[in-house]
């Protein structure tokens, strides 16, 4: 078998620029005849080669769509993206249909929240391994086959001669992630967007996939996006953990210096919010109030209504703060404003 | 000590799987205690049985041996299934959308069940709908909105005050929290407490979040495969655990911590939760648990006490509880409880 | 793609249902018969029978005894092939069918070519681009085929094509084993409009199911990995709504079997449906009994292929089983 250069000769590999590049994406989406939403508002932040970046927010703060949108996979017709979004040098945003295929799965891959309806019922695992990889590579059946079975190999999944010919649901939920995985980085892309990969499964089998996950991005020094509202996992997995609420970036700071010193009020009430088992008895402290619906955005700081620390100029329209120490705020009182982190 | 509020006795239900061919336990002997005022949590993975037990504390479903005793009186036997809502134990589910007519006003799916029981008069049913809703944090202008105006954790709040309405001993909230986001959530299980103080309302807290039932629960009941493998209070469970599977738990749950406060020895357990219709011999942890032993393959593990209200089913309790290493790295990697 | 095991114990059990499935339809017909006005003993016996020649003929037919042993007696020697005779021609029964089937199953399989070539396309057409302009046709022409009463275009397609302009014949027919391509010439007509509903159906199915296809969470995943939208719909897509297909076409099958009664006797097809309505008409209900039994068996086997069909398709028949 001869062996597939993974590594495409048409990359820079210029270490000085970031892998991922997203300045000013807005996602806009129908509602109605001639109205639209916009549910991303002007994110804007990047990603070095092998990083691996949280991107965390609760229901409706846009991580999802933000995802979606770096893969162009974003329902047609309902929804549009503005802003730039640069992929090693190159802008995503200007690609044909079919330069955006050659890059997913290839250079960019995303993983899914339901492992249990994520991949097609009807097609063997094996055969939905050797598709990925035969779309990217000129690469014969048998030649795929072989390669599929590795691929499962590297995921743990045991008798992976065996699963190859198996359908989903032979595979139990911890199974068909790591199947869903090894699709994903058949390729070896040079980007991992995993979107809440762990939700669906039960804590030990998710410490397992964490694991795994972890484990093969540091391996092949691929650069990763965790999608996730768990605070918990985006603190072990990631380098980098950037808050999202109502479709804005509201801070993004290296993980640990979140949880040690949060900048923005948002950040802080969600590390609040997370019940401890260390921590007992005392009230939870609870962030007041819900998210703005997308047509109903507070003109000002968007987290203003529901912020214990607004006052006068609250209401003005927010920018990101990028202050000196590298971190990024989007709250006018960042550096007046003492949060409680997760320690304290 | 006085009788207990609830009291769980040697419980066991069967389903009948595979066309009927196999029988599956999926709470097999399990008994427990709830006092008036307590809050229990039950945790374990999905097909532990946690949520069974929930359902059969309700009288959802029937049970095949045991019998379930309310302050004393016997409620629930084989022979004699109790009838659902009529004993003092009500329940909350973990999606709220689906527990409310879509197509009636909040104030209706409140009022519907006092309708039921025959409480009051139609004013009187509305007051104490109101009431009800001031005491769960939900304004009384939305009693007059429909379920799609509302968020989940409203919703889940207006589940709650209809559960309370009927008056329960008990509420039993099953995953009640875990479609909620972190904020929602918080809110939820601080009503909870609330409730426990205001009403002297008992809680049966079904859970696969650890921390949700440490927060919540005076006491936590770990199950795995039917069976409960730890019993105690939560601090002891937290600090002092004689159950491996119980560590393991602790262990794979990641905290929102800074890297140099995570454990650097993280415990991963390897495979699945083998299948229910033919569970391991002896311990059921045992294909599973690092530390098992032939003893564990031929015996089962005895369900032992601690220390006071601190139970384990664990040959190696004592070693566990002293803080045995649990690192496993000897043990080949299991196959067969991978299907 | 082959059967596991449990699917052929699914298959099994269907083969199991399929006997109890044709003696319910047999029975509950054989009853019906039995309640409709208008006694066979007199139709036979001629213009101005005597009451004797009457009870002869009861006596001479059976028609005198209860009406279970009747059917007992008809319906075990219906299995060993006898349907015994016609009460007009006096031909067995098996050999009037036998004769006639073959026009049916042609302008049935016929009209079911014609659905599929056309429905099936339209319908994953319009899927692909919902709310396009093909969507807009698809949806068109699936009204028009369920508005529009199939005997009607039969009269319609006979006034255009085989009167106006003459092209086809507007009545009667050519036996396949003959000459086949004058057998297809003559049951043109009546497989168009037999189609129209099957048209109709498959398009409206066809096209629902492939944008649930296309609309589920793993699609998304294929386009995810880099795969062409043909890829998607056409690889993906075709095998994920095999089932809908099989469903759609078998109770499309179904129903032209049933719609071949009245459009048999429009174009004066020598079929089973015309076969079935002139017996009725002239109560010779030994030969209507025998028709609906053999009717019964077709629909019956091709619902039982459907089955094995899901088993090949479908990999989570088996799990469901």
């Amino acid at each position: 078998m001869k062996p597939v250069s993974y590594r495409d000769p048409s990359l820079t590999d210029n270490a000085a620029q970031p892998l991922l590049s997203v300045s000013d994406l807005s996602v806009y989406f129908r509602a109605g005849r001639k109205s639209s939403n916009r549910v991303v508002d002007n994110v804007t932040f990047d990603v070095a080669r092998g990083e691996t970046v949280g991107l965390v927010g609760e229901s409706g703060s846009g991580k999802t769509v933000t995802g979606l949108s770096l893969l162009g996979l974003l329902p047609e017709g309902i929804a549009w993206t503005e802003g730039q979004i640069g992929f090693d040098g190159k802008d995503i945003g200007k690609m044909s249909e079919s330069e955006m295929r050659r890059l997913r799965g290839r250079h960019i891959s995303m993983i899914f929240q339901e492992p249990m309806t994520a991949l097609d019922p009807v097609f063997t695992i094996g055969e939905q391994l050797t598709e990925t990889l035969r779309t990217h590579f000129p690469m014969s059946k048998r030649e795929a086959r072989e390669r599929a079975i590795t691929a499962l190999e590297d995921v743990g999944i045991p008798l992976p001669h065996k699963r190859v010919e198996e359908y989903p649901h032979h595979l139990s939920g911890g199974m068909r992630q790591r199947a869903m995985i090894a699709i994903a980085l058949a390729c070896e892309p040079d980007l991992l967007i995993a979107d809440e990969p762990t939700t669906a499964l039960d804590v030990t089998i998710q410490a397992q996939i964490i694991d795994l996950i972890m484990k093969i991005v540091s391996d092949r020094n691929t650069a990763l996006i965790f999608i996730s509202h768990n605070l918990g996992v985006v603190s072990q997995v990631c380098d980098r953990m950037i808050t999202m609420y109502a479709g804005q970036v509201v801070e993004d700071s290296v993980t640990d210096e979140v949880l040690e010193q949060p900048l923005h009020p948002y950040s802080s009430g969600l590390l609040a919010s997370v019940p401890r088992k260390s921590v007992s008895s005392s009230r939870l402290p609870s962030i007041p109030g819900r998210v703005p619906s997308p047509d109903a955005m507070p003109p000002g700081c968007r987290f203003e209504p529901r912020c214990t620390f607004a006052q006068a100029g609250c209401e003005a329209a927010q920018v990101l703060h990028r202050r000196a120490d590298g971190r990024v705020v989007r709250c006018h009182r960042h550096d007046q404003l003492t949060l409680k982190g997760a320690l304290t | 000590m006085s009788t207990p509020l609830l009291s769980v006795k040697d419980m066991r239900i069967t389903f009948h799987v595979n066309g009927g061919r196999d029988q599956l336990h999926a709470v097999d002997g399990v008994s427990f205690d709830l006092a008036s005022g307590e809050s229990l949590g039950i945790i374990g993975e999905s097909g532990s049985g946690k949520s069974t037990i929930a359902r059969a504390v309700l009288s959802l479903l029937r049970i095949t041996r045991g019998e379930i005793t309310m302050e004393g009186k016997t409620i629930v036997t084989p022979q004699s299934p109790g009838k659902p809502g009529n004993y003092g134990v009500q329940i909350i589910f973990q999606d709220p959308h689906a527990a409310l007519n879509p197509r009636s006003k909040i104030i209706r799916s409140l009022v519907e069940p006092l309708e039921i029981q025959g409480k009051g008069n139609a004013s009187s049913r509305r007051d104490m709908a109101l009431e009800m809703l001031a005491k769960v944090g939900i304004n009384r202008a939305l009693a007059d909105r429909y379920p799609h105006e509302l968020s989940g954790g409203q919703k889940q709040r207006i589940n709650i005050a209809r559960a309370l309405l009927l008056r329960p001993k008990i509420l039993v909230a099953d995953e009640a929290t875990a479609a909620l986001d972190v904020s929602i959530q918080a809110d939820i299980l601080n009503l909870y407490k609330d409730l426990q103080d205001e009403f002297g309302l008992s809680f049966i807290v079904i859970t696969h979040d650890l921390a949700v039932a440490s927060y919540v629960s005076d006491r936590i009941a770990v199950m795995y495969l039917g069976r409960f493998v730890e019993l105690g209070p939560s601090a002891t469970l937290a600090t002092k655990s004689a159950h491996p599977y119980t560590r393991a738990l602790m262990s794979a749950e990641p905290e929102a911590l800074p890297r140099r406060l995570q454990k650097q020895d993280r415990l991963v357990l390897r495979g699945e939760i083998p299948s229910p219709v033919t569970p391991p011999s002896g311990c059921r942890f045992r294909t599973r648990c690092p530390i098992a032993t032939d003893l564990c393959a031929a015996e089962a593990p005895p369900w032992r006490e601690m220390s006071p209200g601190h139970y384990s089913a664990c040959h190696f309790a004592e070693e566990v509880m002293a803080g045995k290493p649990l690192d496993g790295s000897d043990k080949p990697q299991n196959l067969e409880s991978v299907k | 793609m082959v059967l596991t095991r449990a699917s052929q114990r699914m298959i099994g059990r269907r083969l199991l249902q399929f006997i109890p499935v044709v003696f319910a339809v047999a029975f509950i017909t054989f009853m019906l018969l039995n309640l409709a006005p208008g006694d066979p003993a007199e139709l036979l016996a001629g213009e101005f029978p005597t009451e004797e020649r009457i009870q002869e003929i009861r006596e001479y037919y059976g028609f005198d005894r209860p009406v279970i042993v009747q059917f007992v007696d008809w319906f075990s020697s219906a299995m060993t092939g006898d349907l015994s005779n016609s009460l007009l021609s006096r031909e067995p029964v098996f050999d009037i069918i036998a004769s006639r089937f073959p026009y049916t199953l042609m302008m049935v399989t016929y009209a079911m070519i014609i659905a599929i070539a056309i429905g099936a396309p339209l319908g994953i057409a319009a899927a692909a681009r919902p709310g396009s302009w093909v969507d807009s046709i698809a949806t068109g022409i699936s009204s028009f085929g369920v508005a529009v009463p199939y005997f009607w275009v039969g009269m319609v397609l006979v006034a255009v094509f085989a009167l106006k302009y003459p092209i086809f014949p507007a009545t009667g027919s050519v036996p396949f084993s003959e000459d086949p391509i004058g057998a297809i010439h003559a049951a043109t007509l009546p497989a168009i409009a037999l189609s129209m509903s099957g048209i109709a159906e498959i398009t409206r199915q066809l096209r629902a199911a492939m944008i649930e296809v296309l609309s589920s969470p793993y699609v998304r995943t294929l386009r995810a990995k880099g795969l062409s939208r043909q890829a998607v719909l056409f690889r993906h897509g075709l095998r994920n709504v095999g089932i809908t297909v099989i469903t759609v076409i078998t109770l499309v099958f179904n129903r032209k079997i049933g719609a071949t009664v009245v459009l048999e006797t429009v174009f004066a097809v020598p079929g089973v449906g015309s076969t079935l309505v002139h017996s009725a008409v002239n109560k010779d209900y030994v030969v209507v009994q025998g028709v609906i039994l053999v009717i019964a068996l077709v629909v019956v086997t091709v619902n039982l292929l459907a089955d094995v069909l899901y088993a090949i398709i479908d990999p989570r028949v088996e799990a469901e089983a």
